[in-house]
């Protein structure tokens, strides 16, 4: 923001003062004066499309709208003159001429809203009542300003088809306004002009360049299209009929990968329904599709592990469920056979850094200081013979190698290697639990908890901290998370590798396997490089 | 007994060449005796009369023939330029008295001369406007423009002069100047003819402009359709740059410039000038909102200068002849000449060029020769889609260059008016509300009333519509597409009561 000299205006009469660059909607917001809006947004250029915002300037001729006019010295506004507000009126009317408008100007909205919890799924929007959008709708809530009762002009509605061949989105131009939030975002803001306004007069509409697919357009899927659209065109498949009334609203970071991105999880009957990124957009940086829209259904998939499981049974060996007492003493129990060179611990890097802390200071004490984070590593440790294994992630390692002693598997879904493990000790998401994560430049993130964990499942420094307590080692008697913190900060770095932003894996999890829209994106994205003959490359 | 036959010119503009010049020119090369020359020219203006065929003879005179066919272009080979006799029944003498009475500025050089050789536009006076310039102050340029009170051809009617100032004063080292040439009208094909028959004028005024508004680039956005002009205009550059008028050390003076011809992609709202400016920056084509001025912050963010096709075509002359002659023109509502592109229910269509302020009675009853059919003049549509319709009492207006098409009384107003607005409608950018949606729900009423559904309270929404649409709207599209409505519900408000469904319990069924 360049900061100039204060000049002062006049606005309704009165007498306002802004700096150099700021337009008359700025200053009147700011003024605490209401122009109604819809284009507009602070962190998107200008477009000056929707024409709700014009005033009367002094000496201009006609009705600028306000939020592409700059504001210059002594220049006078009004915003309120009958003239400027019957030309919105009308101009509102014709976008609500377009837009499926009962519910906008039914008399009964208020009573009916209250009357009717929760939403409506429908397959297509034919008012408010079954728009997945109802809760942040800015025509709502300048229908409410307006009060149009009866809209005179002929209805418009394009009837166009539903766009819902897109991984991700779900796309409803029939309630677009044409506002172009979601291409200057694109465009403008990331530079990568996916979707554009196509077509012509009535038939304008946002789409891809050539009406090819979003995939083969170049969208990398962040979603910030969705979070600017002002109706509910554009909708995230996965959450569109979740994510209105959030019971809780968390700010955490994505771990998925080493960028670490902040995002806010939203979450709803003790589930995250909804995740998204800081909504001011010059406050975030680009955002990835794993973290934009595939934690929902990562950490809500039903395969969850629930409860400590032992083998046990001499000649039908089978998986028993136990409490975590007799879980954690078979395991004590049976570690303790092996010699400190024997025992070798897989730590994952998606752990967060108490917990890598807290096992790496495990494994100095009982696993002579074995400690690896990669399938490779894990490897050669095996041909130098070791025969224990405590991993953390599900590592491709367990099927090659069936004829290891001793496994305990601390892990998070259900899967083929609980039958190769000895003990299986049930694990939280990072949303399910609070921490800190160092990612790329050192930059340490804190993740907190949004949701609750399943079953008797718990996060990975406390099964840590169990187990030492098992071993009888001191030095790790840690009774809460702020003192396994204080330890950390004092030991510093813990050198754990990066997880690249293309990684396709969670603890060892392909993403895809649980996250469907995922896998179909991949599939897509393999297609075309067949179908144009380059080598698949997945991006996102 | 004239003297001998020196030069064939054959009009082979887009409307000669539509009519079969290109045939006719083959026949001439083939037959035509050695010593006469023959020649692509450009057009006259009297595009119903093409292919038109001019034999000049040593002495300058020249004998125009019309509507030449194959057959009749050997006849006159054998006939005029072997024997010398030349063939009554096929001329076309008639377009002298009608050249007379006009006032050719612009059109100074259409027809007379070949606009593929630089050197036929250098033996008219070519060049000289130019050569005069560069030796002038560019303010001195600017201050003779502003005298000459020549003002934007292309429908605002800015004061191009003044225009010309903001960018001279503008200080930056990139600053363009663009010609527009993407005129989107239906049915007016004056910049055509300007780039088809005299493209080097074009060229020159827009030399003059950079030099005196400080501009080092040139861009002229010539719409797709006109593929012609658009040839005419690459070899007219070539050869001034041959001729050292464009490129560096223009004519050894210390003033670089060039020009590079985009072409558009078929839009009628890229000849607004910010959205002619995003086109050429290769994003859509879309208006924006003025404050900054293209005179501030225009093509890629630089100073640039938008001038019409007609504007530049008149600037060489000014600086040639001197502002006066200029002045001299016209009247004090407006200096300079108007030019009009005719067509509808009248005796002579095509274009004409006449002083500024002669009356639309004198250009239909005039230079039109009055109506075609046995019906009296019912109204004037003028300044293409987004213009108004004038009925008889509006007859000794003036009005602004462009189309205008005469119509008699069998047609129906809102049927036309329904033409434009959908034209209108159709040519939207789709950014602004009121121009996307209102010109649609205006049509649609429109279609209610002309399906004789329409109810009173139609008519009135009608006009709140177009109110609405023409205050709202962001660009000059959007603010007259209502027009046509606009002043038909103002002179044949009783068509539309016509219209008017009485039934009261009539309702539509959708």
């Amino acid at each position: 923001m360049s900061m100039g000299k204060t000049r002062s205006m006049e606005i309704n009469g009165k007498k306002v003062f802004f700096e150099d660059g700021e337009t008359v909607l700025n200053v009147a917001q700011k003024a605490g004066i209401f122009i109604p809006t819809l284009c507009s947004r602070p962190d998107l250029p200008s477009w000056g499309a929707c024409r709700l915002c014009i005033v009367e300037v002094d000496g201009i001729r006609g009705y600028p709208s306000s939020c592409t006019l700059p504001a210059t010295e002594g220049m006078i506004v009004r915003t309120m003159t009958p003239d400027v507000q019957t030309v919105r009126r009308n101009t509102f009317q014709l976008i609500l001429s377009e837009h499926p408008s009962s519910c906008l100007t039914c008399k009964n909205a208020k009573e009916c809203d209250a009357l009717r919890i929760g939403e409506f799924k429908a397959g297509r929007v034919i008012g408010c009542n079954t728009c997945s959008a109802k809760d942040h709708c800015e025509i709502r809530k300048l229908a409410e300003y307006f009060r149009i009762r009866e809209i005179t002009v002929p209805s418009l509605y394009k009837n166009l088809p539903l766009e819902r061949f897109d991984p991700f989105l779900i796309r409803d131009y029939n309630l677009c306004i044409l506002c172009n939030r979601c291409v200057r975002a694109c465009q403008d803001v990331l530079g990568h002009s996916a979707i554009a306004i196509t077509k012509r007069g009535h038939d304008t509409k946002i789409g891809t360049i050539l009406e090819v697919s979003h995939v083969e357009s170049g969208c990398i899927f962040c979603g910030h299209c969705i979070d600017v659209c002002p109706t509910g065109s554009l909708t995230a498949r996965n959450s569109r009929w979740a994510s209105s009334n959030p019971e809780v609203t968390v700010a955490t970071s994505c771990i998925l990968c080493s960028h670490n991105c902040q995002m806010i999880v939203e979450e709803k009957w003790n589930k995250v329904v909804n995740v998204h990124p800081e909504m001011n957009l010059s406050a975030r940086r680009e955002y990835c599709v794993k973290g934009r829209f595939c934690i929902p259904s990562l950490v809500n998939a039903r395969e969850r592990l629930k409860y400590p499981t032992i083998k046990r049974g001499d000649i039908q060996k089978e998986m028993v469920p136990v409490d975590w007492d007799e879980a954690l003493d078979y395991t004590v129990a049976n570690l303790k056979k092996y010699k400190p060179e024997e025992i070798v611990f897989f730590l994952s890097p998606h752990m967060l850094d108490e917990a890598i802390f807290v096992f790496q200071s495990l494994a100095k004490q009982i696993a002579n200081n074995q400690v690896v984070y990669s399938d490779d590593d894990l490897r050669e440790y095996l041909k130098k013979g070791v025969k224990a294994i405590y991993t953390t992630e599900q590592s491709i390692v367990l099927a090659e190698a069936p004829y290891i002693d001793f496994v305990i598997l601390q892990d998070i879904f259900t899967s083929k290697y609980q039958e190769l493990a000895n003990v299986v000790l049930p694990t939280v998401t990072f949303t399910e639990e609070t921490g800190t994560k160092t990612g790329i430049y050192g930059m340490r993130t804190k993740v907190n908890r949004s949701a609750k964990p399943p079953g008797l499942s718990k996060p990975d420094w406390v099964i840590g901290v169990e187990i030492a307590k098992k071993f009888n080692i001191s030095e790790l008697s840690y009774s809460d998370l702020d003192t396994v913190q204080d330890d950390l900060f004092l030991h510093g770095n813990l050198e754990v590798p990066l997880v690249p932003k293309e990684s396709l894996f969670y603890r060892g999890i392909p993403i895809a396997s649980k996250v469907q829209e995922f896998r179909n994106l991949i599939r897509a994205q393999q297609e075309l490089a067949e179908s144009q003959g380059v080598k698949f490359v997945a991006k996102f | 007994m004239s003297s001998t036959v020196k030069r064939v010119n054959i009009g082979m503009a887009t409307c000669g060449i539509a009519m079969g010049a290109d045939k006719v020119f083959d026949i001439f090369k083939q037959l035509t005796p050695p010593e006469v020359t023959i020649h692509k020219v450009g057009c006259l203006g009297f595009c119903p009369h093409e292919p038109i065929v001019d034999v000049v003879s040593e002495d300058g005179t020249i004998v125009r023939y019309q509507k030449i066919d194959e057959v009749k272009a050997k006849e006159i080979i054998e006939q005029h330029l072997k024997n010398n006799q030349p063939i009554v029944s096929y001329l076309f003498q008639e377009s002298f008295d009608i050249l007379e009475k006009q006032t050719r500025v612009v059109f100074r050089n259409a027809g007379l001369i070949d606009p593929e050789k630089i050197e036929d536009y250098q033996t008219r006076g070519g060049y000289e406007g130019l050569k005069k310039a560069l030796e002038m102050d560019p303010d001195d340029i600017i201050n003779e423009i502003q005298q000459s009170e020549l003002r934007g051809a292309g429908g605002a009617g800015f004061p191009t002069g003044l225009k010309w100032t903001f960018t001279r004063r503008e200080q930056a080292k990139d600053k363009y100047m663009i010609c527009n040439a993407n005129e989107g009208d239906p049915g007016v094909y004056i910049d055509r003819l300007i780039m088809e028959s005299d493209p080097h004028s074009v060229i020159e005024g827009m030399i003059i402009g950079a030099y005196a508004t400080g501009c080092n680039h040139g861009v002229i956005y010539i719409r797709m359709e006109y593929p012609l002009a658009y040839e005419r205009l690459n070899i007219a550059t070539k050869q001034a740059r041959f001729r050292r008028f464009l490129g560096k050390r223009i004519l050894g003076k210390p003033f670089d410039f060039d020009i590079q011809i985009k072409r558009g992609a078929g839009a009628f709202i890229v000849g607004e000038e910010t959205a002619l400016m995003a086109s050429i920056m290769g994003k859509r084509g879309h208006p924006r909102t003025k404050p900054p001025f293209p005179g501030q912050s225009g093509l890629f963010e630089k100073p640039s200068n938008i001038n019409n096709v007609k504007t530049l075509a008149n600037v060489p002359w000014i600086i040639s002849q001197g502002w006066q002659a200029f002045h001299s023109i016209g009247l004090s509502t407006g200096r300079g000449t108007s030019m009009f592109c005719l067509s509808g229910d009248i005796k002579e269509k095509g274009m004409i060029e006449v002083p500024m302020g002669t009356s639309l009675r004198e250009i239909v009853y005039d230079y039109a020769k009055g109506m075609s059919t046995d019906k009296p003049f019912k109204a004037a549509q003028v300044d293409g889609p987004t213009g108004e319709f004038l009925p008889e009492s509006h007859l000794d207006v003036s009005v602004h260059s462009g189309g205008i098409v005469v119509l008699d009384t069998h047609h129906s107003m809102v049927k036309l008016a329904r033409f434009f607005l959908e034209y209108s409608q159709k040519e939207s950018c789709g950014k602004c509300v009121p121009c996307r949606i209102g010109t649609r729900a205006m049509l649609v009423i429109l279609d209610k009333l002309l399906n004789g559904i329409g109810q009173q309270k139609d008519l009135q929404l009608l006009e709140e519509l177009a109110n609405t649409v023409s205050k709202a709207s962001l660009c000059g599209l959007g603010q007259t597409a209502p027009k046509p409505i606009q002043t038909t519900l103002k002179y044949f408000r009783d068509e539309y009561m016509s219209l008017v469904s009485t039934n009261k319990f009539r309702v539509e069924v959708v």
